[in-house]
């Protein structure tokens, strides 16, 4: 059996956002095409939260691959692990002194909900890091389960306006169209609508969703939607959101709940 | 008599998913009366508050008092959430169909 090697260019945490989703889908479309072991090289590799996506894709998405540094953040999805995952998160809050941390650990909760609640995801990560040269802190929450589409499709919701297609998926998710609403109330569906308003227009910070082959870009007042080629699909949900430590004053966090 | 329940003995100081207020909620007997104490209870997430209001009005015996700031405002926020449907619309922005990786690469660098 023939073993290839793929190297990861250098990056650090400079890298705009949407590069380092170039080198993350450039990289999946290479092991998907290689039939045999691959092998990842990532010693170059600065920007860990680039690694920790690279090594959960190889290690949760059925492929022979093998990878130099095995992630810490990935954690099999029951209730106790969400909660020491999140723990984890607030121990490295504390440690970097980080003040504004309502919306931070708003954004993990709900992200978790929704890795629990909708995924049936086996597997999901949660990463994090503190990017003192852009002042942010990263985050990404992904899942190896349905999908947006497929938690749509499961609960046969909306099938008539999406289809089969994850893009769509993506922008009722957006909208906050939910699966679980209660029958009475439009109780459910505020996880990833009011955390991109409030990352995106409150925090001036940037949120991306990619699910399937859907991928949702949202900065203040621009928002894109990506439908990809088959050879990018994430089989799952990964959730990427840069953070600003610096908030605006005017600022209020209970406006976006 | 009402039951005092101590939430932090069961849940900690935060109380993040969903799911854990629902398996709560089958331990709870309709026959009985309960008050929730959340006092030290740091944070909940907005679905939690959500899972709590169903809770409270579900039929069940159950009042809520030693909120902290943080929760009053979450459960607040869901409350009135509750009553302020938020008229969606199925309608889709230009969803931007990239036929290979590098019309991908192209429209993320040109997202900024």
């Amino acid at each position: 059996m023939q073993r290839h090697n793929i190297i990861i260019p250098n990056c650090d945490d400079n890298l705009p956002v949407g590069e380092v989703f170039g080198r993350l889908f450039d990289t999946i479309a290479k092991i998907v095409s290689e039939l045999d072991v691959v092998t990842i090289d990532n010693k170059n590799v600065n920007y860990r939260l680039l690694n920790a996506c690279i090594e959960f894709y190889c290690n949760n998405f059925g492929h022979k691959v093998l990878v130099n540094n095995v992630s810490d953040y990935v954690f099999d999805v029951d209730e106790k692990n969400i909660d020491y995952s999140q723990s984890l998160l607030g121990d490295f809050l504390d440690t970097h002194k980080i003040s504004n941390i309502n919306p931070i650990r708003y954004f993990v909760d709900e992200m978790m909900c929704n890795i629990k609640e909708h995924s049936k995801a086996e597997k999901g990560l949660l990463f994090y890091w503190h990017s003192s040269t852009k002042n942010t802190i990263d985050i990404c929450v992904a899942d190896n389960g349905i999908s947006i589409l497929g938690s749509y499709v499961q609960n046969q919701l909306y099938l008539d306006h999406i289809g089969d297609s994850d893009a769509k998926a993506i922008t009722l998710a957006k909208k906050g169209f939910s699966t679980k609403n209660r029958p009475d109330a439009e109780n459910r569906g505020f996880g990833i609508s009011s955390n991109i308003n409030m990352i995106t227009n409150g925090l001036q910070g940037s949120m991306y969703v990619l699910s399937g082959t859907g991928l949702l870009l949202c900065k203040k007042d621009k928002t894109e939607i990506l439908s990809m080629p088959a050879q990018t699909e994430w089989s799952g949900t990964l959730i990427f959101a840069e953070i600003p430590l610096n908030t605006p004053k005017e600022f209020d966090f209970y406006k976006y709940m | 008599m009402k039951e005092i329940v101590k939430l932090s003995e069961r849940f900690g100081t935060r109380i993040h998913i969903r799911a854990q207020v629902a398996a709560f909620e089958k331990t709870l007997s309709p026959e009985n009366s309960y008050l929730l104490d959340f006092s030290g209870i740091e944070t909940v997430s907005r679905s939690v508050a959500d899972e709590f209001y169903t809770l409270v009005h579900s039929g069940m015996k159950v009042e809520m008092y030693n909120m902290n700031d943080f929760v009053r405002k979450m459960y607040d926020a869901v409350t009135y959430g509750r009553f302020m449907p938020r008229n969606l619309q199925y309608s889709f922005d230009e969803i931007i169909v990239c036929p290979d990786i590098e019309s991908v690469k192209y429209n993320l660098r040109n997202f900024g």
